[in-house]
């Protein structure tokens, strides 16, 4: 076969795959401007810094967020704060058929902010304006304090579960629950979201999971800020767009690991599984753990693919990775708790230290119940034990921290509580690496 | 420019059979182990479609024993096309499940190197065609199909390479940190990621258009080595990931095959004993 016929081939088989991911002509001629989806995200210092989020139906030509520590937010006295970056959210031809609006991401940092603050903000684009929504900064003193942790959001609802067929039950539940968990102790001061927010990152599966996260505003509009961890369903464009966190985020999307300092002495260490391990992820854990542990009493870690599953095959590559990786440094620096994701169950591991179960280890919990389907997990792995839990039931892990003590409590779908337990804060001394 | 040729002898068409039922055998095994591991059918059936564990963990064990069933299928003359045709329906429904299930990254990547895959049975249904009929004649479409799947398992692999694939870059840091005293960085792997992705893409370009023994012989090796990497990285319990990539190997080694086989021709047109037409 000749040459030529070889090129021509290989360009249809090109072209085929890329018509695929054609977007369709833009449709916002007609489109009424509307602001939506707003949210808080917190990174390194939640004391001093804030992204505010926020979707519009257009692009608009000024996007600001109006901010204040005063409820009523007057517009000639608050501060006036252009977004960072805007952007049209990209769509392919599954997200038009699933008949999800065209819209736009928008995306302000704030900064100098005060600890322990409550701050009013509305996000506007051009003259159309959001309701005035609240969050409150992490403080910058001693104080007991709570987050909520959980992961896997994807789907839920009546069977066959798709984006925006059905009402992801499961998920709005559990949202309410958050808000309401959030109105009854004022001590909540984050959301820690393990991944796999939805089955992809594409705007058909996003959209449906911000207007669902609306769900966790309380009634007096406060916002819980989010500490965003990557999962293996958010390998797609949208989640750069959507989920933006500053200098932490990279056009190769290869960041996304960052330490959150929650007060003086606690701090929450977010890790991507979906880029390299071996790399410079390691070093920024070690370096981070060698720097901070010490001056930390709590230091607690989440990433999505868990180091010691209930559900998936353990031996499975990303799963060896961690623990080939990262767990020896857990371990090293005595971290206080792991939570992971991934699995769909809920589970707690019995203190594993060295690969074995040992009263000194660190115990992982998690595994991703934020209203996906629960999976069957193993009960039978040697990390379960008597004071494991490992059962298929959605949930959310609160985790309340106090000046020596932590408890941790597994939340179900009706606020029950499925397990309970308390850990202790391991001091750490930098000796203690020679011993 | 040397091309291959698809007239070759009823030996070397024997030869091509049993390399692509041996490739075409242990990739479906590997498939198979996947399957009884839990894979992404399981996740299909529970988590989008709301059926049970046991109905899931059912579904995907029949479809073990049934792919097992179709792989001693092929075997017999009776059997081998009914059997090879539902291997292939399989391995397109599987490929495009795992594109919908999302949860990858390069999906699209996956999507495209598979293509090289599900055709694997139509190869070898076409191979055994041959042989069963004594006919050594391929189709030139065949060739250029073993051509193909080559190309874009390395066009794949260089993109990924490109992209900075993070499984890629742990190999290379993994295998540097564990076997040798160099310690290296990210960003070294990063550019000898680079460079592998060059030489993969150049061989993809290559294979496509003028391939030549080094160069088969390149991608057999090449082909293999990043196949035991999964092992090597991982250990032997990530044994389904390095069987999976047998096509990796099997395909080059077709194209090898073909190879040798126009040598000879060239040999024996070329011999001063034989009579000239």
């Amino acid at each position: 076969m000749k040459i030529q016929s070889k090129f021509i081939l290989v360009f249809c088989c090109l072209l085929s795959l890329y018509s695929c991911k054609k977007e369709k002509p833009s449709q916002s001629d007609d489109i009424k401007l509307q602001v939506m989806h707003p949210r808080v995200i917190w990174t390194e210092k939640p004391s001093e810094h804030a992204i505010i989020s926020w979707t519009s139906t257009l692009l608009g030509k000024d996007n600001y967020v109006l901010y204040d520590t005063v409820a009523n937010l007057n517009n000639d006295s608050a501060f006036k704060l252009n977004s960072s970056k805007d952007g049209k959210i990209f769509m392919r031809k599954m997200d038009y058929d699933e008949g999800v609006p065209e819209a736009f991401y928008h995306h302000a940092e704030l900064n100098n902010l005060k600890p322990s603050t409550t701050y009013y903000f509305k996000n506007c684009t051009d003259n159309s304006c959001s309701e005035i929504y609240n969050f409150i900064t992490a403080p910058d003193k001693e104080q007991p304090y709570a987050f909520i942790s959980g992961g896997d959001s994807r789907l839920g609802g009546e069977k066959p579960r798709f984006a925006g067929r059905t009402p992801l039950v499961e998920r709005k539940k559990i949202n309410k629950m958050i808000a309401k968990m959030t109105e009854e102790d004022a001590s909540i001061m984050a959301f820690a979201h393990g991944g796999d927010y939805c089955t992809t990152a594409d705007w058909r599966h996003l959209y449906y999971w911000f207007e669902d996260h609306a769900l966790t505003i309380t009634k007096d509009n406060r916002i819980l800020p989010l500490i965003i961890t990557r999962g293996n369903h958010e390998h797609e464009i949208g989640f750069l767009e959507n989920f933006w966190l500053g200098e932490i985020s990279n056009e190769y999307s290869d960041g996304y690991f960052f330490m959150t300092q929650i007060t003086p002495s606690s701090a929450l260490i977010t890790l991507n599984t979906e880029t390299s391990m071996a790399g410079d992820q390691l070093e920024f854990l070690e370096e981070v753990l060698e720097g901070h542990r010490a001056k930390n009493n709590w230091m607690f870690v989440q990433y999505h693919k868990p180091a010691y599953p209930a559900v998936k095959d353990y031996d499975s590559e990303d799963f060896y990775h961690v623990r080939k990786y990262w767990v020896p440094l857990f371990e090293k620096y005595k971290i206080s708790l792991a939570l992971e994701s991934d699995g769909h169950a809920l589970k707690k591991t019995m203190p594993i230290l060295n690969g074995k179960v040992d009263k000194n280890g660190i115990i992982y919990v998690g595994e991703g119940g934020l209203g996906v389907p629960q999976r069957d997990p193993d009960p039978s792995r040697w990390y379960f034990g008597k004071e494991s839990i490992v059962e298929s039931k959605h949930h959310l892990w609160k985790v309340s921290v106090y000046d020596s003590i932590a408890n941790v409590t597994a939340f179900g779908i009706e606020q029950d509580t499925l397990h309970t337990f308390n850990i202790h804060a391991k001091p750490f001394l930098v000796e203690s690496i020679d011993n | 420019m040397r091309v291959l040729i698809t007239n070759i002898s009823l030996k070397g068409v024997t030869s091509i059979v049993q390399v692509l039922k041996f490739t075409l055998l242990i990739y479906v095994i590997a498939f198979c182990l996947q399957l009884i591991k839990g894979a992404v059918i399981s996740s299909i059936l529970v988590v989008d479609n709301g059926f049970s564990e046991s109905f899931s963990f059912w579904t995907e064990k029949s479809l073990a024993i049934v792919l097992i069933f179709c792989l001693i299928g092929i075997f017999f003359k009776a059997t081998y096309k009914l059997c090879l045709w539902a291997i292939t329906l399989f391995l397109i429904g599987y490929a495009l499940l795992n594109y919908f299930n999302g949860g990858k990254s390069l999906l699209e990547l996956t999507l495209i190197s598979a293509i090289s895959k599900w055709w694997l049975p139509i190869l070898t249904l076409h191979a055994l065609s041959c042989d069963y009929k004594q006919k050594p004649n391929f189709s030139p479409l065949f060739l250029l199909a073993v051509q193909l799947s080559i190309f874009l398992i390395f066009m794949a692999h260089g993109i990924g390479c490109f992209s900075k694939n993070a499984l890629y870059i742990d190999y290379i840091l993994g295998f540097f940190g564990d076997y040798t005293s160099i310690t290296l960085k990210q960003k070294q792997a990063e550019q000898l990621l680079i460079i592998i992705g060059i030489i993969d893409i150049l061989a993809a370009i290559l294979v496509l258009f003028k391939p030549f023994k080094a160069l088969i012989y390149w991608l057999i090796f090449w082909g293999f080595l990043t196949s035991l990497f999964r092992i090597v990285d991982a250990s032997i319990l990530n044994y389904s990931e390095f069987l999976i990539r047998v096509p990796h190997v099997g395909l080059p080694l077709v194209l090898l095959i073909f190879w040798n086989q126009k040598n000879k021709a060239e040999n024996y047109s070329s011999s001063p004993s034989l009579p000239k037409s």
